[in-house]
């Protein structure tokens, strides 16, 4: 019989069981999936996006399926920054799984120092998690796009967050750029820990029968199936010029699809818009990661990372 | 509670333009109740990716569920090539359901379309509270024409007084569900207690939730919205709900508008407190 092969796989100071956590935004808080499966099996958790004060979000409707994927622009919707502490950690604290907390600021990067600290006191917080790339983004003061989009400003903005903050920090790219590697750059140079790599892709559709778009908002994040090879090729692309882990995703639903994130440079990966459709999609990738590792008498799942023969 | 199950096909019919699904389930005709939904794998793969809610039709007692759908979109139309026999992935019951008003000397169900689909399990309930105490059900079903009217005789052997009525006068009366509760609620039962439930489209929902605020009638709305993980995580769903005196904790301010999850929050809202000019 073969040995158990190892899953765990290290993001900065976070030690994960295995390399598949829940993507931002996908998972809510935790509850609702904890009907479902055992939380505790999961590699991290990433609860959604969360900023000083709450956040109720753009008027409905907020998704459109597309091919193979779905449209969304929730718009940041949150509790803010002390009912996550109060109300939503103390839950997600009792399955000894890592929390990685995405955080974003709305007017003022200085929002970011205050996440910081509120989050530093939180023991069980391993991980924040920088959102400079979601392109439902509320307008700020700043007048200008995402931060995400603009390296300089990239490299500030993580900077002042490492200078905030000593939990590990992951930064999460947007794909809607000329070129990612330049952003990843920038923010390794800042002091992130880790890149998550990619948000959603911006995209709209219309009814052509009203002429109105799907969205209330009429552009929107697209996620799924539909942008996976786009986020491989990312993936693949940062992977040979940052010396930072990766968490990879974009439309992974399958353990296979976890694999080709994995072999393409990925440390871990995140799960998504899987999670909508199949509640126990994380805990059949995990198993089928095991499963595959076992077939390929690989002992180490870190033996895999970064292991594309091209 | 809800479950994620693989339930056994065991009945697939055409009911006028509709479809019947009748699913071997016991968890869920245990747990269901009316209103609540099931959300289901229209299909294999990615295409059509995300689950579609259906609400509970009927529980056929020990152990099957029944759902009643129209062909809308992809989903639907991959659904409706299932066969008796097949297996379906489904989540539920999702939901809150329909909350019977406790004291009613009539039951007043208003469905529009497709919102017959879930009458048969909201009467039954109705009935077996109110059975005893002799509260009477009045269903008013309407239609765009007649082949879109179904449940009719199922309706009435459940006990209760239905009305139907077409847009385009091929069956029943000619004209909207809304003029028919109008007229009820101004003549026949304008000396009786009533309690209104409305299932349909928003403008007749929003019709329905004018004349029962106008009358000081409690009424419950059953709403739509396109959502994607069903369970309250991907806040897809929210419709605009207006905070009422009395129900708000302490960080929400009563008149303040936020946004209330169709899935977890409803999809039966009070409609008094959704913002329909919101909405």
């Amino acid at each position: 019989m073969a040995n158990e092969p190892n899953l765990e796989v290290t993001i900065g100071g976070m030690k994960m069981s295995n390399p598949v956590m829940t993507a931002s935004g996908t998972f809510g808080y935790g509850e609702e999936f904890a009907q479902y499966f055992d939380l505790s099996k999961l590699g991290a958790i990433a609860v959604k996006g969360t900023s000083v004060e709450s956040v109720d979000g753009n008027p409905p409707p907020r998704i459109a399926e597309t091919p193979s994927g779905m449209l969304n622009a929730i718009g940041l919707q949150n509790v803010g920054l002390n009912r996550l502490i109060d109300e939503k950690i103390p839950f997600l604290s009792r399955f000894n799984v890592p929390i990685v907390v995405n955080i974003f600021f709305r007017n003022d990067p200085e929002e970011l120092v205050q996440l910081a600290d509120g989050l530093g006191r939180t023991e069980v917080v391993s991980a924040l998690e920088l959102n400079i790339s979601c392109p439902n983004y509320p307008k700020g003061k700043l007048g200008r796009d995402l931060v995400g989009q603009d390296p300089e400003a990239t490299f500030r903005t993580v900077k002042r967050l490492r200078e905030a903050t000593d939990k590990t920090l992951i930064v999460k790219l947007t794909p809607n750029v000329t070129d990612i590697v330049e952003m990843a750059l920038a923010a390794q140079e800042a002091g992130a820990d880790a890149l998550s790599l990619i948000n959603t892709l911006v995209g709209m559709a219309i009814d052509v029968r009203t002429r109105r778009p799907k969205l209330a908002n009429v552009t929107g994040g697209l996620s799924g199936p539909a942008i996976r090879p786009v986020a491989v090729r990312m993936v693949w692309q940062v992977a040979k010029r940052v010396n930072i882990p990766l968490i990879g995703m974009g439309g992974i639903c399958s353990a296979n699809d976890a694999l080709e994130f994995i072999i393409a440079g990925a440390t871990a990966v995140a799960v998504g818009t899987a999670n909508f459709v199949n509640p126990h999609a994380c805990l059949e990738i995990i198993d089928g990661i095991r499963d595959y590792l076992i077939q390929e008498d690989i002992n180490d799942v870190n033996e895999l990372i970064g292991s594309l023969d091209t | 509670m809800s479950n994620l199950v693989k339930a056994r096909i065991v009945d697939h019919t055409r009911v006028s333009s509709y479809y019947r699904l009748t699913l071997e389930a016991p968890e869920l005709a245990l747990s269901s109740r009316a209103g609540q939904f099931f959300f289901v794998r229209c299909g294999e793969g990615p295409e059509p990716l995300l689950r579609r809610p259906f609400s509970l039709h009927r529980v056929l007692p020990p152990s099957q569920i029944q759902i009643l759908y129209g062909v809308v979109g992809r989903g639907t139309r991959e659904l409706s090539h299932a066969r008796s026999g097949e297996w379906l992935d489904v989540i539920g019951p999702l939901g809150n359901g329909f909350d019977v008003v406790a004291k009613a000397d009539v039951h007043l169900v208003v469905a529009g379309g497709m919102g017959v689909a879930p009458v048969p399990a909201l009467v039954e309930a109705i009935s077996d509270q109110g059975a005893a105490t002799g509260q009477e059900v009045a269903v008013i079903v309407g239609a765009k024409s007649r082949d879109q009217l179904a449940c009719l005789d199922e309706l009435g052997s459940q006990g209760a007084d239905v009305r139907c009525i077409t847009e385009d006068g091929s069956h029943g009366l000619r004209g909207l569900a809304t003029d028919v509760a109008r007229e009820l609620l101004t003549e026949e039962l304008a000396p009786r207690s009533v309690a209104l439930y409305a299932i349909g489209p928003k403008a007749m929902l929003a019709a329905v939730a004018d004349m029962a605020k106008g009358r000081g009638i409690p009424c419950q709305v059953s709403l739509e919205a396109r959502m994607a993980c069903g369970i309250g995580a991907c806040l897809s769903c929210v419709c605009p709900v207006r905070i009422i005196a009395g129900r708000s904790n302490d960080t929400e301010d009563e008149g303040r508008i936020v946004y209330r999850k169709v899935c977890s929050d409803g999809p039966v809202f009070e409609a008094r407190s959704v913002a329909w000019d919101r909405f």
